[in-house]
Formats: C-alpha cells, sequence, structure tokens
C-alpha cells in the first residue's frame, strides 16, 4: 500500500523522492536477486546501478501493461546485468589508491573475523550460537536497549563476569538484586545479556561499535 | 519491505545469522560471497523465518507461500509435539515446581510455578533425553544443597502426578508409584513428610488458572494441610495453597515417636487407590488427610547405612 503512485512520482519530483525512498528495499532486493549477493554497503555500484534504473523506470511507467513492481523489476534487472556485463569485459583496472583501499578494507575485515571467531566460541562455551540468539533475543527495541544497557554493566563487574566464566552462567538473582532488575526479564533474556556481557568484558571492539548505536541512543534518554 | 543493515555473525548451511547495529539478530537466506564480518544490507524478503514486516509487501505470492508454509509446518510440529506431554508431576517443596514428562517418563519441560522455582532451576541443568526418576532425586537432592530442605527444619514435599490420558487414573496411580518407588530408593541427609495424591487432567487446568502447582492447587481445594502445618489452621490464616511456601519453622511438636519397627524409610507406597493408603512399613499420620492425600514420613539415611543394600529398610536418623 504505497502512499504515492508511480504515476503522481513520474509529474512531481518530491512525490518520486518519497517514492524513490520507499522503494529502497525494494530496489535492494531486486538487485541483490540479480547478483545473488548481498549488497554490502550504500555505495554499492549495482545498488547505484539499481536506485538509476528505478527511477528510470518511473518515467518510462505508463500503467497500462502490468502493477510497477513487475516492470520496475525487469528495468533494474536488465540494468544490472548490463552492468555486470560490461564489467566482465572490461576486466578490473585498479588504480594504486583502489589498492590501498582494499587492502584496509582486508585489514578490518580479519580484525572482524577474528573477534567474531572468538566471540563465537565463548558462545560455544556457554553452551549456545548465534543462531540460538536469534529466538531468544529481546525483539522490542526498548528489550534490546535494557538488555545491552544491563549487559554493560554487568561486564563492568568483575565479580560477576567471574563467575559467569566461572559458571558458564548469569548470576542471576545478584543481578536482580543490585541492578534492581526483574528476575522475569533477567531469566528470559539471559542468553543475550551475557553474550553483550561477554562482548564488553572481552572488549570486542569492533562489535561494540556496531551495536554502540543503541547505547548512545540511550544516554540521550533520561538516564 | 523493509531494509536492514547487519553483520554477518555466523554462516550456516541453509542460511546466515546477522546482527543489525541496533542488536537484533536475524536469520537470512544464504547468498553468493557471504563473509563472516560483512556488512549487508537485506530487506524482509530475505528473512528465512517469518517476515516480521506488516508493511506492504511487493512479493505477496511468496509471503503467502511462506505463512502457509509455516501455518503448515506448525500444525504439522504441534501435531507430532502433542504426544510429548504425557503427564504432570508437580512437585512442591517449596520451591514449587511442574515436570512435563512424555509416555516413556523422559522429562520434556520444567516449568518454575514461584521464584525459589526461578532459583532452583537456575542453578539445575536439565539435559537431554533425563528421566522423571533422575529430575526428582535430582531436584530434591538440589533444594537440599540450597537449603530448602534441611534437617533444621520440618521438611514437607508435596509430589502429585496426573496424567493427561482417557485411563488416566490408572496412569497416574502407576507413575505415582514409580515416584514413590523412587523416593523410597534414594538415600537422603534430611528427614522430610512426603505427600502425594494424583488428581485429574480438568484439574491441571485450573491449576494454570490461578497460576499454582497442580498439587499446591489441590491442597487449596481441599483445604488441606500437610502435616506440621495443621497448626496454623488455628491462627487466623485463610487457608491458602501457599502453607508450603511459609519456611517450615514449625516447631516439631507432636511429632509421633515411632515404634522401632517403624522407623523404616519409605516402602512399597502403591496403594493409593486403596480408601485408606496406608503404604506399608511407613509412619503415617492419618489426621486431616483427605482420601486423595497418602502421607509418607521419609528420614535420612543412617550414616552406617550400607549404600549396596538398595532399599533402606529400617534405617532410622542420622544419630
Amino acid at each position: 500500500m504505497d502512499s504515492i503512485s508511480a504515476k503522481e512520482a513520474k509529474i512531481d519530483p518530491v512525490s518520486r523522492e518519497i517514492f524513490i525512498k520507499e522503494h529502497i528495499p525494494f530496489v535492494i532486493y531486486t538487485v541483490s536477486s540479480v547478483t545473488g549477493r548481498y549488497i554490502s554497503t550504500e555505495n554499492d555500484m549495482e545498488y547505484s546501478i539499481g536506485l538509476e534504473a528505478l527511477n528510470n523506470a518511473i518515467d518510462a511507467y505508463d500503467g497500462s501493461t502490468s502493477k510497477f513492481e513487475t516492470f520496475a523489476t525487469t528495468v533494474i534487472k536488465n540494468r544490472v546485468i548490463d552492468f555486470l556485463r560490461k564489467e566482465n569485459r572490461k576486466g578490473y583496472q585498479l588504480s594504486e589508491s583502489d589498492v590501498m583501499e582494499a587492502i584496509m578494507d582486508e585489514s578490518d575485515s580479519v580484525d572482524m573475523r577474528m573477534e567474531i571467531a572468538e566471540f563465537t566460541e565463548h558462545l560455544k562455551k556457554f553452551g549456545f550460537t548465534f543462531d540460538d540468539l536469534v529466538d531468544v533475543s529481546p525483539k522490542h527495541v526498548n528489550s534490546r536497549k535494557r538488555a545491552i544497557r544491563l549487559g554493560m554493566r554487568i561486564s563492568e563487574n568483575e565479580n560477576f563476569m567471574t563467575y559467569i566464566y566461572k559458571e558458564l552462567k548469569l548470576p542471576v538473582s545478584n543481578i536482580v538484586k543490585l541492578f534492581k532488575e526483574s528476575r522475569r526479564f533477567v531469566y528470559l533474556h539471559n542468553k543475550y545479556i551475557l553474550s553483550i556481557a561477554v562482548i564488553f568484558d572481552k572488549e570486542y571492539s569492533i562489535i561494540k561499535e556496531w551495536i554502540g548505536d543503541v547505547i548512545r541512543g540511550d544516554e540521550y534518554e533520561s538516564q | 519491505m523493509r531494509a536492514n543493515k547487519g553483520k554477518i555473525m555466523e554462516i550456516l548451511e541453509s542460511h546466515a545469522v546477522v546482527m543489525t547495529s541496533d542488536g537484533h539478530f536475524n536469520r537470512i537466506k544464504r547468498k553468493d560471497s557471504m563473509r563472516i564480518g560483512a556488512d549487508v544490507i537485506y530487506t524482509s524478503g530475505d528473512l528465512v523465518e517469518k517476515p516480521s514486516s506488516k508493511k506492504g509487501w511487493v512479493f505477496g505470492l511468496k509471503a503467502q507461500v511462506a505463512v502457509a508454509t509455516f501455518v503448515l509446518l506448525t500444525l504439522v510440529m504441534s501435531q507430532i509435539a502433542m504426544p510429548a506431554a504425557y503427564a504432570v508431576v508437580s512437585l512442591d517443596i517449596n520451591p514449587s515446581l511442574q515436570i512435563t514428562v512424555d509416555e516413556s517418563r523422559k522429562v520434556v519441560g520444567i516449568d518454575p510455578m514461584n521464584t525459589e522455582a526461578d532459583e532452583l532451576l537456575e542453578a539445575y541443568v536439565l539435559n537431554e533425553d533425563k528421566d522423571l526418576h533422575a529430575v526428582i532425586n535430582e531436584l530434591i537432592k538440589l533444594s537440599n544443597a540450597m537449603g530448602y530442605l534441611t534437617n533444621e527444619n520440618h521438611n514437607v514435599i508435596l509430589a502429585t502426578a496426573m496424567v493427561d490420558r482417557k485411563n488416566s487414573k490408572s496412569g497416574s496411580d502407576e507413575l505415582m508409584t514409580e515416584i514413590l518407588d523412587v523416593i523410597e530408593e534414594t538415600e537422603y541427609t534430611f528427614d522430610f513428610t512426603l505427600v502425594s495424591t494424583v488428581r485429574e487432567a480438568s484439574e491441571l487446568k485450573n491449576a494454570k488458572s490461578e497460576g499454582l502447582s497442580l498439587g499446591r492447587y489441590a491442597m487449596a481445594k481441599e483445604n488441606f494441610l500437610p502435616p506440621g502445618q495443621e497448626k496454623k489452621i488455628e491462627e487466623p490464616v485463610e487457608i491458602e495453597p501457599v502453607a508450603l511456601d511459609a519456611e517450615p519453622q514449625i516447631e516439631e511438636e507432636e511429632k509421633p515417636t515411632l515404634p522401632p519397627g517403624q522407623e523404616k524409610k519409605v516402602e512399597e507406597s502403591k496403594n493409593i487407590d486403596n480408601e485408606k493408603p496406608v503404604p506399608p512399613g511407613q509412619a503415617i499420620k492419618e489426621q486431616n488427610t483427605p482420601s486423595k492425600f497418602v502421607i509418607t514420613e521419609k528420614k535420612a539415611a543412617s550414616p552406617n547405612d550400607n549404600k549396596g543394600n538398595g532399599k533402606n529398610k529400617g534405617g532410622g536418623k542420622g544419630n
């Protein structure tokens, strides 16, 4: 149920901008299905090509043949395929700065992979995996904030962390007492809270940075 | 459809797990060139499980197929899962727990019914395929280790069984017999009064709606108080199921001195169908005992008891 139709977007620039914004996930999905891989950054070349193709599709759509999305899917797919073909023909001619950038990116990603691998091993010791965390992590953003904040505070308590690594579980009763948290909340999200505590205790800086927005956003709130 | 950015944390055969920058974990489809640690932008269309987005769905057919598959799977799974819950055994020490078992007596779940049970279960690891007998014993022993059952207290354990089948009565009786046998055969380091009762499935529903374990519900329903706690009736206290909750600080007055021959541990607690279900060899208190409750005194194992003897006949209190 789009608030703005393709026809409106065609004639009004403001509506077009809103329409394109609303269709960004659609572009991501379509491009990703053509390339067979996920778009990794907003600067992905294929993603830009897809956005451009969407813009063109708005102009070309006359509303008589099919739904806009069906039409736009074809336009985007063809445009991305064309781009990929050209890229293949051209081969890779990297400049010095491209090479440097690639090296920097790679070293970042090696650090990241090492951090995740180490974190994975820790989780295994506790008897669960990231896949398990999908089901037990708080679904609501406020609950996640609360759990992340709690995990962070737990990580600052040496006794708690010693207990956690020794007993491989949270000292729920003490956490409830010290942080005045509800027992039910701690129980319900204990794996998630424990994971967060480990992230902060082990100083997984890249992962910390990754989820830092949640906490940073939280700091502006009353506490 | 919504787009999210996530970091790939785990790549499995069928899917990958990503963590979003707000700390959420998602399962997404596996695609080419996935690398641990890489940032990916994905949409709700890439989620492996039921999409969480409630917004307009471009690929309606896909969504419908996904939802239909999910519903079908849920139905199939529920059909498969149904036979798992064969019986419920509640154990009120306090802590108050409810144990669900399958037909082969394997424990499929333990529900804490109060905060003490939360604490107990926090310290207890339920392994897969663990059978009821082992679990009951371990929980009782753990309750002792955690100070809920001690020799200083007048310990009361209420064991309640309910089999959710057509022949539930005989099934429940059989199950309770097994439980009593297990307790009988086990050596404990503390005395306790075991109150056992078998109940019906309808009572479980009522207990659930009251937020009580089956045993505590049964006690409340029949205004039954276990031995050692009857004295409370004289006081202006409502007969509530919380009777077991009260720390058993009550002095053991009028505790019957058992004849030497009867200072035995639990033996053959199998006559729970009888009007007067008095298992032989047990010290039984009969006051305030409705027919559905059977009371058994279990004595602590003497340090001299030979563990290899199996049944602990004649085992008196430690001192």
